[in-house]
């Protein structure tokens, strides 16, 4: 789970030498990306268009689901997917505030995506079994066995 | 330290059983250019990355690699899943079998086990990222191979999806070789 994702020690003073330097200048952050929605840019495992390579004619493929199941953990995915693809590119321009506020929301949704599906079909971390009488970390399938397109 | 999440990081549901494909889609596991040797590269180098930003995109990608570890072994067992004896020995996996009965192992795609030699460090920041950016070109150029190796739906579109992630990360990765060697900082 990425909900305890923090930036603030890119904004704190470095010890280390190497920092110092690196944080006196910033590479130039590649501001107003076209970026997919979460649903596009999942499917397409790409959620930045400009960075996009089809492979021949191969065309993403369109994920339907067919059940509640399916549905409530294809949000998680897809958003999952949007916040970790903004983390990626934080990594390497902290100080892009725009994509900050994007990586917010996108993990603040997959936080309660997250928290749709486990109320229904059980938890996905261990985490999520706190204050639950019964052990039900075994009592779900596991992610090799699921059926879910 | 790490967390499970008990979710694919993309859904895989292989119905039909091929044997062949198992045995070459197995090398993204433990071959020289698979996921596994990519979690391993740069979990090993970030330490000696110079900056957060190399500390905090290596650990990222090795992390989203370890995910991809657990995708193209669900798709293995998958793709091998009731396969008999018979049909084992048809596709060349008898030795497979031999060892491994019907269990996952890391290999390549003639049988050769994972070794850690496929992965280097050599304390040059620059000299890694070079590695970093070869590696995620290498898995990109074979998962288009196994792309051609197969027609089945099931298989190709999470091939196609993590061939994307190999674009993405090669771009990142780039993107952070192309910062370091603009600021003036010798290789430590």
């Amino acid at each position: 789970m990425n909900n305890n994702f923090s930036f603030d020690q890119y904004d704190r003073p470095q010890m280390d030498i190497f920092s110092q330097t690196f944080l006196n200048s910033n590479p130039t952050p590649t501001l107003n990306q076209p970026l997919k929605e979460p649903y596009e840019g999942f499917i397409r495992g790409n959620l930045f268009d400009h960075l996009y390579r089809q492979y021949q004619n191969y065309r993403p493929t369109k994920l339907v689901p067919n059940n509640e199941q399916a549905e409530l953990l294809l949000n998680v995915d897809q958003l999952s997917f949007a916040a970790h693809e903004i983390n990626l590119y934080l990594d390497v321009y902290p100080n892009d505030t725009q994509m900050i506020a994007l990586f917010n929301h996108y993990q603040q949704m997959a936080n309660e995506a997250t928290k749709a599906y486990e109320k229904k079909y059980g938890p996905l971390t261990v985490n999520a079994l706190s204050n639950r009488d019964q052990f039900s970390w075994e009592a779900y399938a596991w992610p090799w066995e699921m059926e879910e397109n | 330290m790490w967390k499970y999440e008990k979710r694919l990081q993309y859904p895989i549901s292989i119905k039909k059983k091929d044997l062949r494909m198992a045995k070459y889609l197995v090398t993204q596991y433990g071959g020289s250019n698979g996921e596994m040797a990519a979690a391993l590269r740069y979990l090993n180098q970030r330490y000696t990355m110079p900056d957060n930003r190399g500390k905090a995109l290596l650990t990222d990608i090795a992390t989203e690699e370890l995910a991809h570890i657990e995708m193209i072994s669900t798709m293995v067992y998958q793709l091998m899943k009731n396969a008999t004896i018979d049909e084992l020995e048809k596709a060349g996996l008898a030795s497979h079998y031999a060892e491994h009965n019907r269990s996952l192992y890391p290999t390549d795609a003639n049988g050769v086990p994972f070794t850690i030699t496929y992965v280097a460090t050599t304390g040059d920041y620059l000299a890694d990222l070079s590695e970093d950016m070869a590696a995620e070109q290498k898995a990109r150029a074979v998962y288009e191979n196994l792309i051609d190796l197969t027609e089945d739906p099931d298989v190709i579109g999470p091939l196609l999806w993590l061939r994307q992630r190999e674009i993405v990360h090669f771009q990142r990765f780039k993107e952070l070789y192309d910062y370091y060697s603009q600021t003036k900082i010798q290789p430590r």
